[in-house]
């Protein structure tokens, strides 16, 4: 793949990029720093990219393995994602007081999800994905039984985490 | 709210978020690393072009005052201590650069070739310290030795008071030895504090991975 089809195939699929940093940084700067780390870990391993499975998937898993392996102090307030920073509000009804009531419940979860360890959040990230038990095992290298458990667990901290902030 | 409502929000929001243009992104291709692993193949590189240039200046030093015999004896001394660095650091080298090409395994194949490979690096660290500095200090001792034969103005430690031959060595021997003791744990506390806080952290992740599994 030359280096023109690379950058169109990672601006096609950015989102998965900026999924991963959104669930693993909490602050902007962050988020950019582990952007690059995992732009540049795809370009040194697309050599090794032999479509055997879709690029999307492909990238997921480099985003993944960079993001758990990526090492950095911050010294930056955590979260001051999706609280401080403008995003595209989202309407969910006709009543500003439901929409309120859903974005402080989304940060609430935001924030219980960013307390989870590194393997936890890719294991989350995956099943926000909506990718199946045995997709999620092969690309973590655990069985779909071990990931339904750990899901299982992971719903339930996470339950237990929100009930703690609230 | 559940972790399944969340995910359509989430989606949504993600969506909604800052995408990067196709010239943001080729400039990303072409910026440094700032990885760990990067970091690691950066210092080896420093350290042995820093350890290079003092042997070239140590050499430089003692070629304008030496006689031809040392001379060759401190040439032949510089490169080996820059072969050494070499055959102790470049098999991790390589194995640093190969790791990149297994960026897409599972996780667990990643993180134990991750793991392992800095295992290699720290444990041929401590080896290049267990002998290095010993074999250094050796080195500088046998060349100090000489220099004294030759009679030149070198400053040294001047312990003329003591008459006692015998306690005159065992002096030198104390404080070389404390000097190497010194030297070794500062070696081993630096390579500790900067490559043992990321393996923990990476161990723990494999862990929480092989849990059960």
């Amino acid at each position: 793949m030359t280096e023109n089809q690379f950058t169109q195939e990672l601006q096609t699929h950015q989102r998965i990029i900026h999924k991963v940093c959104l669930l693993y940084c909490s602050h902007a700067d962050d988020r950019e720093d582990l952007f690059q780390e995992i732009v540049l870990q795809a370009w040194k391993s697309v050599s090794k990219f032999r479509g055997d499975s879709k690029f999307s998937t492909w990238l997921y898993q480099i985003a993944l393995n960079t993001a758990i392996s990526h090492f950095k102090k911050s010294t930056r307030n955590p979260l001051s994602f999706f609280s401080s920073e403008k995003i595209t509000s989202i309407s969910t009804s006709d009543d500003p007081w439901k929409d309120a009531e859903v974005e402080e419940q989304f940060l609430t979860m935001y924030k219980a999800i960013s307390q989870l360890n590194k393997v936890d959040k890719a294991l989350v990230t995956l099943y926000l994905e909506d990718y199946d038990y045995k997709t999620i095992g092969e690309m973590l290298g655990i069985s779909a039984n071990n990931v339904a458990v750990k899901m299982g667990r992971i719903k339930v901290a996470l339950r237990e985490s929100i009930n703690s902030q609230n | 709210m559940e972790l399944d409502d969340f995910k359509n929000i989430f989606r949504e929001k993600a969506q909604g978020n800052s995408s990067k243009s196709k010239e943001e992104i080729e400039a990303l291709l072409h910026k440094k690393s700032t990885s760990a692993l990067e970091k690691i193949m950066r210092n080896m590189i420093v350290e042995i072009l820093l350890s290079f240039a003092v042997c070239i200046a140590l050499a430089l030093y003692h070629a304008s005052i030496k006689p031809n015999s040392l001379r060759l004896l401190l040439a032949f001394l510089t490169i080996a201590a820059v072969l050494i660095q070499v055959v102790f650091f470049y098999p991790s080298f390589q194995r640093f650069r190969q790791l990149h090409k297994s960026g897409s395994e599972n996780l667990i194949v990643w993180l134990k070739e991750l793991i392992q490979t800095l295992e290699k690096f720290i444990k041929a660290y401590q080896r290049f310290i267990a002998w290095g500095i010993p074999i250094g200090g050796l080195i500088g001792g046998m060349i100090g030795f000489m220099e004294s034969d030759e009679d030149l103005p070198i400053p040294t430690l001047s312990l003329d008071f003591i008459k006692s031959e015998i306690l005159y060595i065992a002096i030198i021997l104390a404080i070389a030895i404390v000097l190497f003791k010194f030297i070794h744990w500062i070696a081993l506390y630096t390579v500790k504090k900067l490559y043992s806080k990321y393996l923990d952290e990476l161990r723990s992740s494999l862990d929480e991975l092989m849990k059960e599994n």
